[in-house]
């Protein structure tokens, strides 16, 4: 447990996920540049409802990906 | 005001910035300084007179970032040449030439501002991140240099935690002017997400020095850095480049 928690806390995970979040995070910004009203729809439904619906949409538009 | 819509204060401006990067490369640190404040001077007058484009006068054009950010790096130098006046400053002076020449060419009118961009918070939040960009790019420069051995090695990095402060200073009061206009403190849009990983990039390039494996690879970390902030606010730069605009 404590060795858990050692790795964990070690500092060079801290530098990981922030690393890992700024590059989610240009990689997000580059896209929200070029898709407005996808990324616009974020800021009126919670993720785990727009997420699912992005899947769904994307199916149906594109049977090749298995939409119904 | 007698700069408004009179470019040649701005361009005049540019013309002593240059005096005093070659003056800095003489080591004629004292002629140097005194051309570059006369070029703030000049700037500084140029920037109040774009505040009356509208004839009324709005702060909004004065901080847009292509022209009040080489103001936030000339006035970052020129208080440098007082407080040190045997440091170098002929790469700082190039920094500030190089953003400036940029504002020369960029479109002068100014951007219409919406009710929502007129409040305190919204200038707060602009003056705050340019002089946070221009800590970022001073911290690159620098670090450019502690890399080809000519400044001290980690010289760079307290001019990386400035910008990291003024940077944050900048993300909260930005989320409140983004709560006092559209009711939230985050938006899901470009602009937001693009802020966000510059936070996060430059917290992850806080922790590296505490890394003793890794903190040769710190000044690197604060050379991309400075390249994703150009990238992202200079991309949104060029953009607003496209909006119609007003005077100038």
């Amino acid at each position: 447990m404590k060795s858990i928690w050692t790795a964990i806390g070690d500092i060079r995970v801290a530098f990981v996920l922030l690393i890992a979040a700024s590059a989610t995070l240009f990689t997000g910004a580059l896209y929200a540049g070029s898709n407005f009203s996808l990324f616009h729809e974020l800021n009126r439904h919670r993720i785990q409802d727009w997420l699912p619906g992005q899947i769904y949409h994307r199916g149906v538009a594109d049977p090749a990906v298995g939409g119904r | 005001m007698f700069t408004t819509g009179v470019h040649g204060w701005l361009y005049a401006a540019v013309g002593c910035y240059g005096i005093a990067w070659g003056l800095f490369g003489c080591h004629r640190h004292g002629w140097g300084r005194i051309a570059l404040a006369v070029g703030f001077l000049l700037q500084s007058l140029y920037l109040i007179g774009r505040g009356w484009l509208g004839d009324v006068f709005l702060p909004n054009p004065i901080m847009e970032g292509p022209f009040v950010l080489p103001w936030c790096l000339a006035l970052i130098v020129l208080v440098r040449s007082m407080l040190r006046p045997d440091s170098r400053l002929g790469g700082l002076t190039a920094l500030v030439v190089v953003f400036s020449l940029f504002s020369m060419f960029n479109t002068k009118g100014m951007i219409p501002p919406t009710p929502k961009k007129l409040t305190v918070w919204a200038m707060l939040f602009f003056l705050s991140e340019s002089m946070a960009h221009a800590l970022f790019y001073i911290s690159a420069w620098v670090a450019l240099l502690c890399l080809m051995g000519r400044e001290p090695e980690n010289r760079y990095f307290s001019w990386l935690a400035w910008g990291f402060v003024a940077y944050t200073v900048a993300q909260v009061t930005g989320a409140i002017w983004c709560f006092v206009g559209w009711g939230n403190t985050f938006s899901w849009g470009a602009r937001h997400l693009g802020s966000a990983a510059i936070w996060t990039f430059f917290a992850a390039s806080l922790h590296l020095p505490l890394i003793a494996r890794w903190r040769s690879k710190s000044a690197l970390m604060a050379i991309v850095g400075g390249l994703l902030v150009f990238y992202i606010s200079y991309s949104g730069y060029l953009h607003e480049m496209q909006f119609s605009r007003v005077g100038g």
